[in-house]
């Protein structure tokens, strides 16, 4: 493993001048891979002479706005402009690795609640360092000192921070705390830092990687997941204009030529044949049958277990009991999966949208047996992420294909490669049951879900990373590979019951249970991932057991919320904002719904009618607690864009499987909500002073069980099954 | 087959098949990435450019039909500085991923070029061929609204910040 000079040597960033250290305090004895001695602290921030101010950011920018906060919070402390502070992305190195999940990865709605403190504390020390320097080398005292705007102001002088950069590496770190009020930007709207590249169309995503003499490959793969080249014939592709190799690789067959399209277009020539994988004997019907049934008979693992919740449903006043199913769903992000690979004997450069870039370098180093520190992974702006950038398929794939042609490439999925050959959301099949007691509280809850673990999935690509780097390649893969046994046997994933598990209502008596079901079709990250299922189901049978009391949904669910505050707190306040009773759409009706994931309390209030047969959403009203803001504009517009990536798999989305290969393929039959379909939708954030919660995915899980509450209460059907259709 | 087309306002010729897509010719060829690729059926407009003005999507466009024509891109949008609708949507912070707004911008600027001050369902009716996964519509529909000067702009945009892809090692 390289130490941090060496790291930073590597990476270019070479040159004098200040480079502050923060040690994530306590993360060393977390890191498996990390060798004895070779924990350093982390590399954030560079003055440089010449007065360039850099942030390495390790989390990568994929929409959510992580740019702009991760910036705002060094901003802050250095008290100068965000704009002044040119970003970089930043490497792969084990101090990066986030602390929630011991891997260096983008995800779990997790950067600014991580980094809240850290950043604002590695940035403090910086000016506090300059300022010292400063006033050593001006023979002052620090009081008569500021800094401010990327200058240090003395009198009526402004030097830069640069002058000071060489003498400031030299003193030691001081201990400081990060300011607790009178913020010159956090807690502000402003412009997105990441917005003049995306509108003047200079911004580069993975796609857009440029190398010298580099080609464009197409791969064909095998109509179902898992499938391997058993034979193949070219017939005459490698002939074709401006193609320029065709080579096999174990998922398939690609065409490397000057542009996509020569290479798409010889592809069609080549035939393969294909070593099936046992997916291909499974089918969506069937599947959801063997769900149904093992939710019947399959008793499963408990996931969560408080009281004695099946005695207390069979003594209760009230009970009400219903079955729930949500189907698998693709990702769909805009920017198709890509990858570039440039090799040599002992080098091998990767750039790629990713949202975890060591794992991109562990698979990598595997397939072509480098070391992972002959590895080197650039990420790049991602065009979407929403969790599908946390598998790293397209880097194995093309890593592959440059080793196999000895060509720098970069891999293109076509939009049906991208549906096809997804980490799918999970489908799943519910049971619950409830009982009130004669006051209308809930007396005992059950929950069970039967579907597939994630991690049976993500642990084969991500142990590969966290394994330590002295371990043989061999066990390295043999630990890798337990995982699917472990998680279909052994545990349970935590993904799976999340929401189900915090599901937030006063119950003294509840269980919760998870069956295993894996037809085989690779399953990920899907933005909120279990609560994005757990959600619809929770908030949909809160609501049906209103309706058996004699209190509204707002009435009943407040009415049961004795304990949970803050979920109470959003509640009434999308009711108050939303007029609840009232709709303001005439002819329209109302339901909601609250969820609390990712640290952050989501309620939202959906006015909908039905047109002729068809779901119309009109308006959704959103109030989230997510505790301290650092841009309040970039919260409200990850709520909007939850919500709308909620209402497409509510209205939607669905992948089927048909003797294993996906039948969904592009935006025809996997439809995405586009502007006529679109509500208005207004965001209320709560004034909190709570520790900071996630916000790109929170906004998600509540709005199919708040759309599918306004469609009971408009037309009497209540609608267990997503995407919502009505009978 | 040579094809002549003029791009951004420069003359251009490609020796090309006459059935290849606009999208990868200036792409791949020309090396001008701007403009995205998304579904290549015309399906979502991420690769929508202009074909004498009018918003096209390049990926169901064979290069052959821009023989004699003048093609604009996002990168020649204007000669001189953010168009009006760059401006708004910079201060209304309208991209999240950003993949598709090349496409977005392209697709509103056409319609802004034919109707200056467009209603709501007129920007309906132009935008939804246009997909965002990350949910910018509704802050897409403002940012048409305030660049056709029927909103007030809000506050003056901040400089452009710099930010290095690290591309290069």
């Amino acid at each position: 493993m390289t130490n941090r000079r060496d790291f930073l040597k590597q990476m270019g960033i070479v040159g004098g001048g200040l480079i502050l250290d923060v040690s994530l305090a306590g993360c060393a004895t977390n890191f498996p891979h990390t060798q004895q001695g070779d924990f350093e602290p982390n590399a954030w921030l560079q003055v440089k002479p010449n007065n360039d101010i850099i942030f390495y950011l390790n989390s990568v920018e994929m929409g959510q706005g992580t740019m702009t906060g991760m910036t705002t919070l060094i901003a802050e402390e250095l008290n100068t402009e965000p704009y002044r502070i040119e970003v970089k992305s930043a490497g792969v190195h084990p101090d990066y690795v986030n602390p929630e999940y011991g891997v260096q990865v983008t995800g779990g709605s997790t950067s600014t609640r991580i980094y809240y403190e850290e950043l604002r504390i590695a940035a403090a020390q910086a000016r506090e360092m300059l300022l010292s320097a400063a006033s050593l080398k001006l023979e002052t005292s620090m009081d008569k000192l500021k800094a401010e705007d990327g200058h240090i102001l003395y009198r009526n002088q402004r030097i830069p921070f640069g002058q000071f950069a060489q003498l400031a590496s030299q003193l030691s770190k001081p201990k400081v705390k990060p300011k607790k009020s009178n913020f010159r930007f956090m807690g502000k709207s402003s412009v997105r830092l990441d917005g003049p590249m995306k509108a003047l169309g200079t911004a580069k995503y993975g796609i857009d990687t440029q190398l010298p003499e580099l080609y464009i490959a197409a791969l064909k793969r095998c109509p179902v997941i898992g499938g391997t080249v058993k034979d193949w014939r070219a017939n005459g592709a490698d002939s074709m204009p401006r193609v320029k190799k065709v080579v096999a690789i174990p998922t398939g067959v690609a065409v490397i030529a000057e542009s996509y399209w020569h290479a798409q277009k010889a592809l069609e020539k080549v035939s393969i044949e294909w070593e099936m994988p046992e997916l291909a004997q499974r089918s969506s019907d069937e599947i959801r049958q063997e769900f149904k049934t093992l939710a019947k008979e399959d008793d499963g693992r408990s996931a969560f277990s408080d009281g004695y919740a099946e005695r207390a449903i069979n003594d209760s006043v009230k009970v009400r009991e219903a079955e729930y199913s949500v189907p698998f769903l693709a990702h769909a992000t805009m920017e198709p999966m890509n990858c570039t690979v440039r090799l040599s004997d002992d080098l091998c450069e990767i750039w790629a949208p990713t949202q975890i870039p060591p794992v991109c370098a562990s698979m990598a180093a595997e397939v072509t047996g480098l070391s992972r520190n002959q590895v080197k992974v650039y990420t790049t702006l991602l065009g979407g992420g929403f969790g599908r950038r946390l598998s790293v398929d397209y880097v194995v794939e093309a890593t592959h294909i440059a080793m196999a042609s000895g060509l720098p490439v970069k891999l293109i999925f076509s939009r049906e490669d991208d549906t096809q050959n997804d980490y799918y959301r999970p489908a799943a099949h519910a049971v619950m049951k409830a009982g009130l007691d004669k006051d209308d509280r809930i007396k005992g809850w059950y929950h069970k879900n039967v579907n597939p673990n994630i991690l049976n999935y993500a642990a084969q690509e991500v142990a590969t990373a966290v394994l330590p780097d002295w371990m043989p390649d061999s066990l390295v893969r043999f630990s890798a590979n337990l995982s699917p046994f472990v998680y279909n046997n052994i545990l349970t994933d935590p993904a799976s019951t999340e929401g189900a598990v915090e599901f937030g209502y006063d119950s003294p008596n509840t269980e919760i249970r998870h069956v295993q079901a894996d037809p085989g079709l690779r399953t990920g990250y899907w933005r909120s991932v279990g609560h994005s299922i757990n959600a619809f189901i929770v908030e949909s049978f809160v609501d049906e057991l209103s309706y058996v009391t004699n209190k509204d949904p707002l009435e009943f669910r407040l009415h049961n919320l004795t304990r949970n505050p803050r979920k109470a707190n959003v509640l009434s306040l999308v009711a108050e904002k939303g007029a609840w009773g009232t709709p303001s759409v005439e002819g329209a009706s109302q339901g909601l719904a609250a969820h609390f994931s990712f640290g952050s309390y989501v309620a939202q209030l959906v006015e909908a009618s039905v047109e002729k047969g068809t779901i119309r959403v009109h308006r959704v009203v959103v109030a989230v607690d997510c505790g301290k803001t650092v841009n309040p504009d970039i919260v409200k517009m990850q709520m909007e864009g939850g919500v709308i990536f909620g209402l497409t798999a509510a209205l939607h989305g669905e992948i089927t499987l048909k003797n294993g290969a996906v039948q969904q393929s592009n935006f025809h039959d996997y439809p995405l909500l586009r502007m006529n379909e679109v509500p208005t939708i207004e965001v209320h954030v709560v004034d909190s002073t709570e520790a900071p919660g996630g916000a790109g995915e929170p906004g998600v899980p509540p709005i199919a069980a708040a759309l599918a509450n306004a469609l009971f209460a408009a037309t009497g059907q209540r609608l267990r099954q997503l995407p919502l259709k009505l009978a | 087959m040579t094809i002549r087309f003029t791009l951004n306002g420069q003359p251009t010729s490609l020796d090309v098949e006459a059935d290849m897509p606009l999208l990868w010719a200036i792409r791949d060829l020309l090396q001008l990435t701007g403009t995205k690729f998304g579904c290549g059926a015309g399906l979502c407009g991420a690769c929508t450019v202009h074909l004498d003005g009018k918003a096209i999507r390049s990926c169901s466009t064979p290069i052959a039909k821009v023989e004699g024509k003048s093609v604009t891109t996002i990168e020649g949008l204007t000669e001189n500085g953010p168009h009006p609708l760059q401006q708004a949507w910079i201060r209304n912070n309208v991209a999240q991923c950003g993949y598709c707004q090349p496409g977005q911008i392209m697709s509103a600027s056409a319609l802004l070029a034919q109707n200056p001050t467009p209603s709501d369902d007129d920007i309906t009716h132009a935008m939804s061929g246009n997909l965002c996964r990350c949910g910018s519509y509704n802050h897409i529909r403002k940012a048409i609204h305030e660049a056709a000067g029927q909103l007030p702009p809000q506050d003056e945009p901040k400089p452009a910040p710099r930010y290095q892809d690290n591309l290069e090692a």
